[in-house]
């Protein structure tokens, strides 16, 4: 075999070994081997992200799991932030085996916090087992609005923000919707932004990949069609930053293109604006992407979908992913959820799926 | 001589203002009803990206609709995203219609006996004929936009309290008055409080029901006399030789959204058909959040016409908070009407 061809296998394999295992892995992973990862807990339990302000009233989830072969019977009791009025905060669970659902709680009185993280203390007793744990649950919503792309946060200021450290920096997204755009803002903290450069094009460099998906949608596996939308918002060097945005793949589409590590070469999305603004120690991106080319995503006020976002910062803390403060639970990282592009680096864990639960909602107010 | 001719010029002068105030730019009222008149209502509907066209288009219809009756007001409602886009709305209801009779507001979409309306639409009913009367009154300026909750929770019960007071003591009573119908820019939770100041003056147990406006940004408008405000109440008080009953269901998944619009259809008409009361129309002020829920619009319609029938004029809107029997374990006995979220109150009027 030729050195440059030996070498170029080498390079393919350094990639794609690492999610190869871990596809291998998580996919025949045994029973017996759950409490590894859900600790010494008998069930998996999480609160889901608010989509629609407290305030207003809505029902809220919480995700049960039962990863064993047995089926498992118990309790589960919510304690709500101070001053929030639920229709019942104690709920009976039966779960067969390797069962999931949702378990609904109507609120009936709550208040918004501006700082968007409620503090729920969560019980479980399942097979007269006990075992709790304190969950920040967000609102992820979208309120609708009209921002101008120009890079200038003041236009958000009706927003909902979720903001997560990773290793330090900090990040903070933003999400708006009319009836012909989705518009996101995310601030990163970070020392420089990398742009992505006119020559060395697959040099690694910054960017911000997310992705929106109806409510129903499922990651899927290899041989599968996409069932989401997604997207790579590229900055570039130019008068101050530009940006560019490009969709890596959209519903239809064979999900083996999200392994195929994509070269940006395609036309950038047709109607969708974006502005990159760099100040000292933050750089901010803003994008709106037409609806009208989303149209398995039904955009009305209190409608649910999935999103989830991914900030590369390759000189810096490497990915950063949002799913890491939804406490997701580790099967979730699958590997064909993102698609991987030329350009980035990632690193060796496999960022969660993209299926963030968020809402359209009407306004804060 | 010179002081009498002063003195007439001056009683001409109060005379014709008191003139003016009468039918003037913040109240309508028409005649008395008849007892024994005839009542008509009738809805129309129309969708196109045009909002002078939609506007139009639906008032033409209403116009066809109510035949030879001169409708004493129409109430609209539209679903377009911009100012300029609702002021077109109202040129175009108001190229068939006089302006001064179009009362409404802005809201997230509507229905009526001929289906479900999104965007880019525009709902009308026309009430009109000897048999009913209305008085119609404004309280714009409530100084509550921009006011929270969590922050400013005591100014806005005394500010929507205050409202509340005003524009019901507004209202020309009469001895046959029937339904009150309350539009406002104060989403729930705020309707609660504005209620509670209408309530103080035309009482608990009097039957109001009605909706909050759309409540995007740069969506939140009334339409009084065919004038866009904001930051008000209007309310439109119905009398006459009639009965009504209301009904309110709360739902926040699909599967109850259904199933409560349903039973609210279905308990206000046997309390009809207990009464030997025939309907003549309906009003629905529904919540935007149970759209939100629903999988398909028309399932809800269906389901509320598998009660009433699919003929019966049904005049529905979507809100971002509704006036009406509140469905909770809590409610007060003697009060019959409070503003809530996420309900269906639905009302049917009959004779």
């Amino acid at each position: 075999m030729k050195a440059a061809t030996r070498t170029r296998w080498k390079l393919v394999a350094d990639r794609r070994l690492p999610f190869m295992a871990a596809v291998g892995l998580l996919s025949f992973l045994p029973p017996c081997l759950a409490p590894v990862l859900y600790g010494d807990q008998p069930i998996f339990i999480r609160a889901e992200n608010l989509t629609v302000p407290p305030s207003t009233g809505p029902v809220i989830h919480l995700e049960v799991q039962n990863p064993k072969q047995t089926p498992c019977d118990g309790k589960v009791r919510v304690k709500f932030p101070d001053g929030w009025r639920v229709q019942s905060a104690s709920q009976a669970i039966h779960l067969a085996a390797r069962e999931t659902k949702r378990i609904p709680f109507a609120i009936e009185k709550a208040t918004d916090l501006k700082k968007n993280g409620y503090p729920f203390e969560i019980t479980a007793t399942v097979d007269g087992k006990e075992f709790s744990f304190k969950q920040s649950v967000v609102c992820a919503s979208a309120p609708h609005g009209k921002p101008k792309v120009d890079g200038d946060i003041r236009d958000w200021a009706d927003s909902i923000p979720i903001a997560f450290v990773q290793q330090g920096r900090k990040t903070v997204v933003r999400t708006l919707w009319n009836r012909k755009y989705f518009s996101v803002f995310v601030e990163v903290e970070e020392d420089q932004l990398v742009p992505r450069s006119k020559v060395q094009q697959e040099d690694p460099f910054d960017a911000v990949q997310f992705a929106l998906s109806p409510r129903i949608a499922r990651t899927g596996t290899a041989g599968k069609k996409a069932e989401r939308y997604e997207f790579l918002v590229v900055p570039l060097k130019g008068f101050g930053y530009r940006g560019k945005c490009f969709k890596l793949i959209e519903p239809g589409l064979d999900l083996s293109r999200a392994e195929q590590h994509q070269k940006l070469d395609a036309p950038e999305v047709e109607d969708a604006t974006v502005a990159v603004k760099g100040k000292k120690g933050l750089t901010y991106y803003e994008v709106s992407v037409p609806l009208s080319g989303m149209t398995k995503i039904r955009a009305t006020e209190g409608r649910e979908f999935f999103f989830s976002l991914l900030v590369h910062d390759p000189d810096g803390t490497g990915v950063r992913d949002l799913g890491s403060v939804m406490r997701l639970p580790p099967v979730r990282r699958t590997p064909l959820s993102w698609c991987r592009w030329k350009g980035a680096k990632w690193g060796k864990t496999i960022p969660f799926d993209s299926r963030i639960e968020w809402g359209f909602c009407s306004s804060i107010h | 001589m010179n002081k009498v001719r002063t003195l007439i010029g001056i009683g001409c002068l109060l005379g014709f203002t008191a003139g003016c105030l009468s039918t003037g730019s913040q109240s309508l009222t028409t005649s008395p009803a008849v007892d024994d008149g005839e009542i008509v209502m009738r809805t129309a509907a129309a969708q196109h990206t045009d909002p002078f066209e939609a506007g139009r288009a639906a008032a033409l219809a209403l116009k066809a609709s109510m035949g030879t009756v001169e409708p004493h007001a129409l109430i609209l409602t539209e679903c377009f995203e911009e100012k300029e886009l609702k002021s077109r709305v109202l040129k175009g209801v108001g190229s068939v219609f006089p302006k001064d009779k179009i009362f409404g507001f802005a809201t997230y979409g509507s229905f009526s006996q001929g289906g479900p309306l999104d965007m880019d639409s525009v709902s009308l009913v026309g009430i009109g004929g000897s048999g009913i009367s209305i008085s119609a009154v404004l309280e714009p300026n409530m100084g509550v936009s921009g006011l929270s909750l969590e922050e400013d929770e005591e100014t806005l019960i005394l500010r929507l309290g205050a409202a509340g007071e005003r524009l019901a003591r507004q209202l020309r009573r009469t001895g046959t008055d029937r339904l009150l119908l309350l539009m406002a820019d104060a989403h729930s939770p705020k309707n609660q409080l504005l209620i509670d100041g209408v309530q103080k003056i035309v009482g608990k147990r009097f039957a109001i029901t009605g909706g909050s406006v759309n409540k995007n940004a740069g969506q939140s408008f009334l339409y009084f006399r065919g004038r866009i405000h904001t930051d008000g109440a209007l309310a439109i008080l119905l009398s006459g030789n009639f009965k009504v009953a209301l009904s309110g269901r709360q739902a926040k998944s699909n599967e109850k959204v259904i199933s409560t619009a349903k039973e609210a259809a279905a308990e206000t008409l046997k309390a009809f058909d207990d009464q030997n009361v025939k309907p003549f129309a309906a009003f629905a002020y529904n919540c935007a959040g149970r759209k939100g829920k629903l999988d398909r619009l028309e399932d809800e319609l269906a389901a509320i016409q598998d009660s009433v029938g699919t003929s019966l004029p049904l005049f529905g809107s979507y809100c971002a908070g509704e006036f009406g029997p509140a469905d909770s374990t809590e409610k007060l006995p003697n009060v019959l009407s409070s503003g809530r979220g996420w309900h269906v109150m639905f009302t049917l009027l009959g004779r």
